[in-house]
């Protein structure tokens, strides 16, 4: 494998893995504020959503950057 | 490359399978941690951690910020009688429990307060009497009751019970008899305020235990009865007070507080009507 292709799969990787991030902690992100507007306290009592936003933020932003990745084209 | 490619699949996938068993176990957990099973609930607010369903004691001007030693011993000091703090709790509780771990710099009566639901009405419960602390009459002691005798009569707290002394003056110290007892009673039983003298009574019956020391700091433990019309909400709203502090002039510096909750644990025979009634409650569904 040489250098050119090694470097590829990483950044794949990276990119595929915040897809990943993204699309489960949005999902659990809305899970989440769904339960704590049926009762107040029910998470936010033990965890703090900012925590789940900035993660879903940050990890769609990285996987945006990297949208031509998840081309099937490319395979 | 084709290769490469079905190694990052299993690999995201195996990422995948992790961050969906984590979300799952996650949200489990706030159910589990909302649904109390086990019956206890137990909720603290030290100086070095505050429990998110505790809230900071009101109002500020009444306690000082956040004071340590050189030992990196904190606490925190009220200088104004009452403070008031609160619980949110996640489910109902039918009687609770309560530790405080602090420092009293003169103050005769130190209580704990329960309010009830709108109104200014508070269950109390003493935390510290030093009437009764520095009372030098014998005593009898049983669980959290104590009998105090001017003239050392009766041998143990059963036989006070059962030879009751009708003609004789009791101050009854947050104890109370059954009525149909109360009304033998010759000499009618004082219900005793905090401040008193004990040199009016012959016996004092208390529902009283005097604080403990631990490492220089006393240690005060009260048991209180939660009935509905205590919630405000879903929250208890606790007041701390000594009476005489504002013309005292003396403070309570107060370490740690712990508030153990009991309710009826879940059990197999009762998981599935009293969960149903849970996810009915949190849903809003009638």
């Amino acid at each position: 494998m040489n250098l050119k292709s090694k470097e590829k799969k990483w950044k794949k990787f990276f990119f595929y893995f915040f897809r990943e991030v993204f699309i489960i902690e949005s999902i659990t992100f809305l899970i989440l504020l769904i339960m704590e507007d049926s009762k107040k306290g029910l998470v936010s009592n033990y965890l703090d959503l900012k925590v789940f936003l900035i993660i879903a933020v940050v990890s769609g932003i990285i996987s945006l950057l990297g949208s031509n990745y998840f081309s099937l084209n490319r395979y | 490359m084709k290769n490469n490619f079905i190694v990052v699949k299993r690999v995201i996938r195996i990422v995948r399978i992790g961050l969906i068993s984590l979300s799952i176990f996650l949200i489990l957990f706030l159910f589990y941690k909302d649904f109390v099973p086990s019956g206890i609930f137990i909720v603290e607010n030290s100086i070095k951690k505050r429990s998110a369903v505790f809230s900071d004691f009101y109002p500020p001007v009444r306690i000082r910020e956040k004071e340590c030693n050189q030992e990196g011993e904190c606490w925190r000091t009220m200088i104004c009688d009452p403070v008031y703090f609160e619980i949110t709790t996640p489910r109902s509780f039918d009687r609770g429990e309560l530790i405080i771990k602090y420092k009293n710099y003169g103050q005769d009566v130190f209580q704990l307060g329960l309010q009830k639901r709108g109104e200014w009405r508070f269950q109390f419960h003493p935390l510290e009497n030093k009437i009764l602390d520095n009372l030098s009459w014998p005593s009898l002691r049983n669980g959290g009751l104590i009998l105090f005798q001017k003239s050392n009569d009766y041998s143990s707290l059963k036989n006070f019970f059962s030879h009751l002394p009708y003609d004789k003056k009791i101050g009854l110290f947050y104890y109370s008899f059954p009525k149909e007892i109360m009304n033998k009673f010759k000499i009618k039983p004082v219900i005793l305020k905090d401040k008193f003298n004990p040199q009016d009574f012959d016996y004092i019956l208390a529902a009283y235990s005097p604080p403990k020391n631990e490492n220089g700091w006393q240690v005060s433990e009260v048991n209180f009865t939660i009935p509905p019309e205590y919630f405000i909400g879903r929250k208890l709203k606790f007041m701390l007070s000594a009476p005489e502090m504002d013309f005292k002039r003396s403070k309570i510096q107060i370490k740690d507080i712990k508030v153990i909750l009991y309710r009826q644990p879940i059990t197999l025979d009762n998981f599935f009507p009293r969960f149903k009634r849970y996810l009915k409650r949190l849903f809003r569904i009638k």
